[in-house]
This record gives C-alpha cells, sequence and structure tokens, in this order.
C-alpha cells in the first residue's frame, strides 16, 4: 500500500491488470492531444470500470470509498443539509454533502481537489471542516436524485407552466380563444342561415387566400433556400482546426421509450461521435416503467461516463417531460438531443461547437438536417424522404436567411445550455416541444441557426405508423399556432410582421390547408363531373382565378419542390416519384383530421412512433 | 422587350446552372423559361433543344443526374402547357394540349416560293454585322476558350434557334427590337465569365458593345439621335 501511494496513478492500475500497457499509452495520447485527467479518459474510452478506477484512486488517496458500501451511506443521508443546495448545482458539480459528523462535514466527491466544489460548500454552510469521501458519478447522481426525485418530476411536469403559463400548451385554449371561436362559430351558423351566399362566398375567399400564401410563402422560402445549397457553415478545415483541448462538455439527452430493438444500434451510433469521449456526456431517458428497453440497454456495454436516467411515472408521458427532467443532470455548456433511431454524422458535434463559437451570441441554438437512411424500402419512404429532403435542405435554410422564426425538428438540435434553460426548457405539454421552442426563442429576441450535418434516421414505412407520427405532429403544430397566437398583438411586437406571418401560413396555415383540401378536392372533382354546377353561382371572376392558381400552381409547386430536393444529397433516383406528391398531401390530409379531432379530445396523448422496423442500415451513400 | 429580356435571363440561369451546376439557377432558369412560354408559346419547340442539352450535359460525376436535371427543366414549362390547355377548355374554348397563343398554327403561311429567310438574309444583310457584333465577338470568345464541349456553348445559339421556330412557324421577320435579344445575350455571357475574360479583351467587349448598342437604339429609336441630326 505504501509503495502504491508512491507510485503513480497508471501504474497502479497497471500493477492491478486493470488495465494493459496499451490502453495506458492510448490514454496518455489522448491526454497530451484533448487534455483532461487520466481517469476520466480511461472510465469514458471503457478501458476501465469506473468503480474499479475509483477504489483504486480511493486506496491510493486513502479516502473512504462510497460506491463499494452504497445502501449503508445511503442510510447517512442528512436530507435537511442536502436541500441547503441546489439540485442543479449538486448535479452539475457533482458532489453530495452527506452529513456532520463529530463537526466534519462529510462531503462525497468525485475527485479529492475541486476549488469550486470547496468554495460552493463554503458559500452554502460557511467554514468547516471537511472530509471528503470518494464515489463514482452514478452514485453521486442517485443520491442527488434520490433525494430531488419527486421535486424533479414536478417540476418537469409544471416549471414552465408556473413561470409562463402563457407559452404553455397546458391549457389548449385560453377563454378568449375559445370566445373568438365560439363567436366565429356563432357567425358561420348564423351566416350559413340567412345569408347563405354571402356566407359561402367569404369562406371561399378566406380558404383560397390563405392556400395561395401558403403556396406563394413556401415557393419563396424555396428559391431563397436554394441559394444555400452548396454553403457551409462550417467547413471541414474549420473543424480539423479545431484543438479538442478548446472543446467544452457536450451533452447528449437520449429520450427512449419502447425501443429495445434499436437501443443497441443507437448505442453503438453515439459511440461513434467524433468528439472528445471525456467531453461527452451522454444521458439516456428510460421511462422507468419500460423495463424492456431498460434491460436491453444494461445488456450493452457503454462507458461509466454516460448516464441511465430513469423518468419517474407521470402524466403527460411525452418526450419534452423526460428532456426537461434530463437536463438537469446535464452538465454541459452545450446541449443535443437524439431520438432512439438516429444516426448523427460523426463530426456533428464539433460542427456544432465550432457553429456556436462563430456566430453572435444571439445564436442560441443550430438545428441539423435530418434525412432517412431507408429512403429505398417502399414508396412510402421514398415521399417521406423527398418531403424532409426540401423542408430540411431548402424550407429551413430558407427561413434561416431571411431570418424569420424557425420550428426546431424533433432531434439534432444542438442549444446552448443557459439559455436553453433561460427559455424555461421544454413544454412537456406540447407534443412538438420542439418546434415550440424554436418560435419562442425568436419571441424572445433569440436565433436559431442551420448546422451543414445530417442525422439520418429510420422514415416510417407503415401506413398506420406513418399516420400516428404525422397526426402527432400537425397536432403540435396546432398547439404552437394557439399557444403563440394568445396575444398577437404582442407577438407581433416580439418577433416582428414577418415573424407572426410566418407562424399563421407556415405552422397553422400549413394544417388548416391540410384540413380543407379534401373538402375542396370533392368539390372540384364533384363540378367537373357535373354534380356541382350550382358552384359557378359562388365563384365569381376573381375567385375562380384564384382557385386556378390554386390549383394548377399550388400542385405544380408540391411536385416542382419537390424534385429539387433530390439534387442536395443526390437522390436522383427518386425524381420521378415527386408526380405522386399530390397523393402524399392527401395523406398529410388525413394525419391533419386525425390532429385535430384528437386535439379537442385527447391533447397530450403522444403518439409513438415505433422504430426498428427496418433492415436497411446507414450506407456509404448517405 | 419583356420577352426578349426574360428569354435572355432564363438562358442566362440555366447557362450558369450548366457552369456552376447550383440547382437554383437551374430552378430560376426553368421557371422563367416556363412563365416565358406563357408569352410566347413557340418556346415550346425549342423544349427538344433544352432537353437534349440537359440530357447530354453530364459527365462520369453526375450521370444520375441526366434525368432529374431533365425533369427538373422541363416540368415547369409542361406544367404551364397542361394549365393553359386546361384554362383554355375551363372558358369554353376547347382543352388544347399545347396552348399556342393567337391560334397560331392557322396563321401559319404555307410555302409559297419566296424564301422568306433568304428575304431576311438581304433585308439585313448589311446591317447584320452590326446588329450581332457583341453577339458574335461572345460567340468567338467562347468558342475559343471553351471549345464545342461545354453545354452552355448551345444555350448560347438559342436566339438562333428561335428565330428560326418563329420564322418558319410565325412568318416573323424580326425588327431591330428582335436583335436586341443577341446583345442581351451577349451581355449575360460576358457577365457569366467576367472573371475569365482578360483585361484587354474587356477593354474590346465594351467598345463592341457601345457600338452594337448604339447603332441598335438608332434603329429602334431613332428620334433619339434627331439631336445628333439636327446638329450635323
Amino acid at each position: 500500500m505504501e509503495r502504491d501511494k508512491e507510485k503513480r496513478l497508471g501504474e497502479v492500475l497497471l500493477d492491478e491488470q486493470l488495465i494493459t500497457k496499451q490502453e495506458l499509452q492510448k490514454a496518455l495520447a489522448i491526454q497530451t492531444d484533448s487534455g483532461g485527467k487520466l481517469g476520466e479518459i480511461l472510465i469514458s474510452e471503457e478501458f476501465i470500470r469506473a468503480i474499479d478506477f475509483y477504489r483504486v484512486l480511493s486506496e491510493k488517496l486513502e479516502m473512504e470509498f462510497v460506491s463499494d458500501n452504497f445502501d449503508c451511506y445511503k442510510e447517512m443521508v442528512d436530507e435537511e443539509l442536502v436541500r441547503r443546495f441546489e439540485k442543479e448545482t449538486l448535479m452539475q458539480n457533482l458532489f453530495f454533502p452527506l452529513t456532520v459528523n463529530d463537526n466534519n462535514l462529510i462531503v462525497i466527491v468525485l475527485r479529492q481537489e475541486d476549488e469550486k466544489v470547496d468554495k460552493l460548500i463554503e458559500e452554502k454552510i460557511g467554514f468547516v471542516d471537511l472530509k471528503k469521501i470518494i464515489a463514482t458519478k452514478r452514485d453521486i447522481q442517485n443520491l442527488v436524485e434520490n433525494i430531488f426525485k419527486e421535486e424533479m418530476s414536478r417540476e418537469s411536469v409544471s416549471e414552465m407552466y408556473s413561470r409562463q403559463p402563457e407559452e404553455s400548451a397546458a391549457r389548449v385554449f385560453t377563454l378568449p380563444q375559445i370566445v373568438f371561436f365560439a363567436l366565429f362559430s356563432i357567425f358561420s351558423v348564423f351566416g350559413a342561415l340567412y345569408y347563405p351566399h354571402q356566407t359561402a362566398v367569404s369562406f371561399f375567399y378566406l380558404i383560397n387566400f390563405l392556400f395561395l400564401a401558403s403556396i406563394l410563402f413556401k415557393f419563396l422560402l424555396s428559391i431563397v433556400g436554394s441559394y444555400y445549397e452548396k454553403h457551409e457553415f462550417i467547413s471541414q478545415a474549420e473543424i480539423s482546426d479545431i484543438d479538442e483541448k478548446d472543446l467544452p462538455i457536450y451533452s447528449v439527452l437520449v429520450p427512449v421509450y419502447k425501443e429495445p430493438e434499436v437501443i443497441e444500434k443507437l448505442i453503438n451510433n453515439l459511440k461513434d461521435l467524433d468528439y472528445p469521449k471525456r467531453k461527452l456526456e451522454v444521458l439516456f431517458l428510460f421511462e422507468e416503467d419500460d423495463l424492456e428497453t431498460i434491460n436491453k440497454a444494461k445488456s450493452v456495454q457503454t462507458p461509466d461516463n454516460w448516464s441511465f436516467i430513469y423518468i419517474p411515472d407521470s402524466q403527460p408521458k411525452t418526450k419534452p417531460k423526460a428532456l426537461n427532467y434530463g437536463v438537469k443532470e446535464a452538465r454541459g455548456e452545450y446541449v443535443t438531443i437524439y431520438d432512439a433511431e438516429d444516426k448523427p454524422e460523426s463530426d456533428q458535434l464539433k460542427k456544432a461547437a465550432a457553429a456556436f463559437k462563430k456566430s453572435d451570441d444571439k445564436v442560441i441554438c443550430f438545428q441539423s438536417a435530418l434525412n432517412y437512411f431507408n429512403r429505398n424500402e417502399n414508396l412510402l419512404t421514398k415521399l417521406f424522404t423527398l418531403e424532409y429532403s426540401y423542408w430540411f435542405d431548402y424550407m429551413l435554410p430558407g427561413l434561416n436567411a431571411l431570418k424569420l422564426p424557425i420550428p426546431l425538428g424533433g432531434t439534432s438540435n444542438h442549444f446552448k445550455m443557459d439559455k436553453l434553460r433561460e427559455l424555461g426548457n421544454w413544454d412537456p405539454f406540447n407534443v412538438t416541444e420542439d418546434a415550440d421552442l424554436g418560435i419562442r426563442a425568436n419571441a424572445r429576441g433569440y436565433r436559431v441557426g442551420i448546422l451543414n450535418s445530417t442525422t439520418y434516421e429510420e422514415a416510417n414505412k407503415e401506413f398506420g405508423n406513418w399516420i400516428n407520427q404525422r397526426s402527432r405532429w400537425l397536432k403540435g403544430y396546432l398547439m404552437t399556432f394557439l399557444v403563440h397566437n394568445r396575444h398577437p398583438i404582442k407577438f407581433i411586437k416580439k418577433v416582428g410582421f414577418r415573424g407572426w406571418l410566418t407562424l399563421q401560413v407556415f405552422i397553422g396555415g400549413s394544417v388548416i390547408t391540410q384540413l380543407v383540401a379534401p373538402f375542396f378536392w370533392v368539390l372540384f372533382i364533384g363540378w367537373l363531373l357535373d354534380y356541382f354546377s350550382f358552384l359557378t353561382l359562388f365563384y365569381d371572376s376573381f375567385l375562380i382565378k384564384m382557385s386556378l392558381v390554386n390549383l394548377l400552381f399550388g400542385n405544380f409547386v408540391i411536385i416542382y419542390l419537390a424534385s429539387i430536393a433530390v439534387f442536395k444529397r443526390n437522390y436522383h433516383e427518386l425524381i420521378l416519384y415527386v408526380i405522386l406528391n399530390p397523393f402524399y398531401y392527401f395523406m398529410q390530409s388525413a394525419a391533419a383530421w386525425k390532429a385535430f379531432f384528437q386535439l379537442f379530445s385527447n391533447p397530450f396523448y403522444w403518439e409513438k412512433t415505433q422504430h426498428g422496423l427496418t433492415s436497411s442500415e446507414v450506407t456509404e451513400d448517405d | 422587350m419583356i420577352r426578349i429580356l426574360l428569354f435572355s435571363l432564363s438562358s442566362y440561369y440555366l447557362a450558369k446552372y450548366l457552369k456552376d451546376r447550383v440547382v437554383s439557377y437551374l430552378f430560376i432558369g426553368s421557371l422563367i423559361t416556363a412563365f416565358f412560354y406563357m408569352l410566347e408559346p413557340v418556346i415550346i419547340f425549342l423544349l427538344p433543344f433544352y432537353a437534349s442539352i440537359f440530357y447530354v450535359s453530364c459527365n462520369e460525376y453526375c450521370s444520375k443526374k441526366r434525368l432529374s436535371q431533365l425533369f427538373v427543366f422541363t416540368f415547369p414549362t409542361a406544367a404551364a402547357a397542361l394549365s393553359l390547355s386546361y384554362i383554355s377548355w375551363i372558358y369554353g374554348r376547347g382543352f388544347r394540349f399545347i396552348y399556342l397563343k393567337g391560334n397560331l398554327f392557322g396563321t401559319a403561311v404555307e410555302y409559297s416560293g419566296v424564301d422568306l429567310r433568304f428575304n431576311f438574309l438581304t433585308d439585313f444583310s448589311v446591317d447584320m454585322l452590326l446588329y450581332l457584333l457583341i453577339y458574335i465577338f461572345m460567340l468567338i470568345w467562347i468558342i475559343y476558350k471553351k471549345g464545342f464541349a461545354e453545354p452552355f456553348i448551345y444555350i448560347y445559339l438559342m436566339p438562333i434557334f428561335l428565330y428560326e421556330v418563329k420564322h418558319m412557324l410565325e412568318n416573323y421577320n424580326p425588327g431591330p427590337i428582335f436583335f436586341s435579344l443577341y446583345v442581351f445575350f451577349g451581355l449575360f455571357y460576358f457577365w457569366l465569365f467576367k472573371n475569365e475574360i482578360n483585361k484587354f479583351t474587356k477593354f474590346v467587349f465594351y467598345f463592341l458593345l457601345f457600338f452594337n448598342f448604339s447603332y441598335l437604339i438608332y434603329n429602334i429609336y431613332p428620334s433619339l439621335f434627331f439631336i445628333i441630326d439636327y446638329i450635323s
């Protein structure tokens, strides 16, 4: 033991045969390149288990080691003492004040020397004698979670609503909105009964204007977006120039629910990320009743600096709630989210870190492009891929170039952690919490940027599954539309008229047009077949012209914009499928109606998308 | 004049796409071509020329692109043709798959034994070189610098094809306004390659452009030169 004390830590680990000489050399080489403590590197590179490392460390430093006798220490916890600290402080600095014994404050720490921890204790408790004992990171997190679990669970649901009730979708409709819609309905019924002609004409005009605005807006965005086709915000040279020592801790939140089929692949995908492993903090967020996924995940080897977090069962059971819970344990300067089926490009985190460094302070989030690796699986995946390519490669860059609010996509959005917290994290009641957060960021004067990196996902290949997923997205869009339209004047003051228009046309307008499109198609086909000749009574010369533009130019735009989408990623084999895009629009209409009904019947219900249905993998061509 | 400008602009963007391979140029060029079709339906007879350019202009790195770029180019004009036909039908004028403004086929002259092209050539033989000065200058420069392998050179020849088509179908004998198309083409292509043109050539180009432009204006709006005549 005496001899161990004099030896260097690496030598002790070698002597104990916990690591090999090659592993030690590799870890030392990494330390030279990207800095950091040897122990963290050994653990993050999976050369040693955390429990073994900290046991050896504690022996070397002649300190008590908690993790070998965890339950015993757990009973010693002085809750009142712990609660003098904020849970975020404990989680982020990884220490746990256990109890006071013989005028000694016993503190569980990850390492002996940590001035920041000493200072924090001094601030809260004053000058006391500290007795530090060692535990693994996971055990410290467990102890904190154990004390604050209920509070964390409650906050992950209600924190946003209690801080900013007007920005939360917990109440789907506010009273003024209910009054507005009630009055609108009453006037419509009254008009239909007593002034049917004028009411019908007004209705046709209103919807046709909305269609026209929506078409022209998307058309404009695509033209602008296509100009940025070859623009790379972060170049490969900039990535190569990054000094890994300067990179901050990056937290990756991975909410998974009922995903036993894909969890192993996901873990391997995340292991492929090119980011200093000791600075990469991956937090898997499991619902605590989802034992199948949890057990499957436990059977796969993960580095011990990654965490498994179990979300207590509570309503609403949504992804944003899990994210709110998990983000409290995240220690990174930046944070991102990946879904269960995601395969991000390996340099995405480095790109995002470089992008934040390159941008001004107003940019608090970067959205990576999403695309599909199983695009050629069937007709649905092909059409879905065309839609995603067009959306992420042309529409969002168009919004970005025009500095308009960007509704974030569900995954691969990278945030500055402090700004995310300032925004109030995600709204657990909004089923497209991402889109809502993008608009909210804009309303607070921040901007979302577009990152030239792609995350490949699994496209839905089954119709029913697709409808479920799409209906959730559209329901979320409706919620976002309602939330940000609660105070239109205030909203215009915050985001400007163009931002407001984006919300109306891009978020609300797109769902509304999808809702009414089948109705107009029925009218049109009926009229062609000479069943609805009475329609000519309602259509004056101008309305006919506008309807013709919507019908002809609208369908042209639907097809044409999709045809451009194949270029950026060289998906040329999909080009002829773009002709089927109007039929794809019908499917969206079906999903929109489901979303509409669910908005009233079950607004917070999270339609689960089934993953792991494909046998395709990401290939070199992607 | 708007039509002439549109045609030049669409060709400029299409040539720019073929040069830089940025899809937005193809996107804009194709849309302007479709718009031009609505004003000047005879362009539809040029589509096969364009189509062959877009289908053929692929190297081994982009051979997969053939169909895509062909589709993106032709689809707007095809959609415009279909839309106009549908509108024609809606308004009770019958559904014509290729809508041609002003019943074009009805007014096309039959061959009467007079070679109209010859007429055209004799009418303009004196002025021809002066009208086409800048166009020919750029044509020579492009052929000299790029050879015949680059596809954008064939886009550059489109005004000649357009003239031929209009001449054959409409018995069109162009006035000086039509020749401003050639000046626009010369100008746009100069713009497209200005980074590759040396200072001396640029100087010659500007000089010839000034001369060509003045000559054209003189023929289009002679009254503008009244003051010069008056002084002289």
